[in-house]
């Protein structure tokens, strides 16, 4: 009887070999398709200053005032890669009138100055993006990897020289632009 | 005569060979195939919130297979657990911060184990072959959303490849 048949041996291997068989056909994996994603963050660059009045007690004779309160300028921003730096600028609208009573009687640019976290006094003088000859520049801040995103805070205190201006008594009224630009 | 002799037993005698056993195998080829589409999804992200896709994405999964497969799964991945999407300057939006709903249910991020991936997969679905879903397309539906929230991501455009990929077990 050994000799006929399938030797138990045999039968084993074919029965182990079936059962490989199947598990190999039986775990099938798809090549699937892809989707690409693609996420964009805008750059940001944002200004915010208080308070939002600064009021001079202007001397008759001509001198220099003081504004009763500092201007907190708070920057923020989340740049792109490749930004080198962010600078704040103030600046008027005219450098010949600053403020004005409304009829022909002006305060210059010239004659309002800012001083910066505590710095000297300087005029609104100089060139920015934004105004030339009626800017002042707040900060330059120059931009690296760590410091994409960021926030600074800078204080502002605004003083207005009258003397040799021979105004008129009057309200005088400006408004002083604060803005941002990276670059 | 001594020749006759000797063949004579032979003739008369019966021997088996032993049976060789050869397995027959009939079987057609099996088929599982997978399309996605649109082929690109768009996020407009917010600094630090959540961003809709532009599209949701379609998936349609054919397959023909044998009578032993138990199940199709549909995996959707990607290839890092670290970085779903990357700026390509070292800021990564991780798969946790990137969600899926399928056909319309609860968002969920893309951190679950699968056959292709670890902690970066999701189960789009498991179907379970029985009689009459052998040779099946079904369509179902993936829409995808970006959290940034605490992420710190600086400005920048970030891309990443969602796979998918279906098993058959």
């Amino acid at each position: 009887m050994r000799g006929r048949g399938i030797p138990r041996v045999l039968l084993f291997v074919m029965a182990l070999a079936l059962a490989n068989s199947s598990a190999v056909l039986a775990q099938l994996n798809a090549s699937g398709p892809s989707v690409n994603l693609n996420a964009v963050i805008n750059p940001r660059l944002a200004v915010a200053v208080s308070p939002g009045t600064v009021n001079f007690q202007l001397f008759p004779g001509g001198g220099v005032s003081r504004g009763d309160n500092p201007l907190t300028i708070t920057t923020a921003w989340n740049l792109r890669a490749g930004t080198n730096n962010v600078s704040l600028f103030g600046y008027f609208s005219s450098a010949a009138a600053a403020l004005t009573n409304g009829g022909s009687a002006n305060i210059p640019s010239s004659r309002v100055r800012g001083s910066v976290n505590g710095g000297p006094f300087i005029a609104f003088t100089q060139n920015s993006p934004f105004g030339a000859g009626r800017s002042l520049r707040i900060f330059r801040q120059p931009i690296r990897r760590a410091n994409r995103i960021g926030q600074r805070n800078d204080t502002l205190n605004l003083q207005i020289n009258t003397v040799g201006l021979l105004l008129p008594f009057g309200t005088y009224t400006g408004v002083l632009h604060i803005q941002a630009r990276a670059i | 005569m001594t020749a006759l002799a000797l063949l004579a037993p032979r003739a008369s005698a019966q021997v088996n060979s032993n049976a060789a056993g050869v397995f027959l195998q009939a079987g057609r080829a099996e088929v599982i195939r997978v399309a996605a589409l649109p082929g690109t999804v768009n996020f407009a992200l917010s600094p630090n919130g959540i961003a809709g896709g532009s599209s949701a994405i379609t998936i349609t999964t054919s397959w023909s297979l044998i009578p032993s497969v138990q199940d199709v799964n549909l995996y959707a991945y990607f290839a890092s657990s670290a970085a779903a999407l990357t700026d390509g300057l070292g800021n990564n939006i991780p798969p946790a911060n990137v969600l899926a709903s399928v056909n319309g249910t609860a968002f969920a991020p893309f951190t679950g184990n699968g056959a292709f991936a670890v902690g970066s997969s999701m189960l789009v679905f498991t179907e379970r072959i029985i009689g009459n879903n052998k040779n099946k397309t079904r369509s179902d539906i993936l829409d995808m959303q970006i959290d940034t929230t605490g992420l710190g991501l600086p400005a920048g455009t970030y891309t990443g490849v969602l796979l998918i990929q279906a098993q058959a077990l």
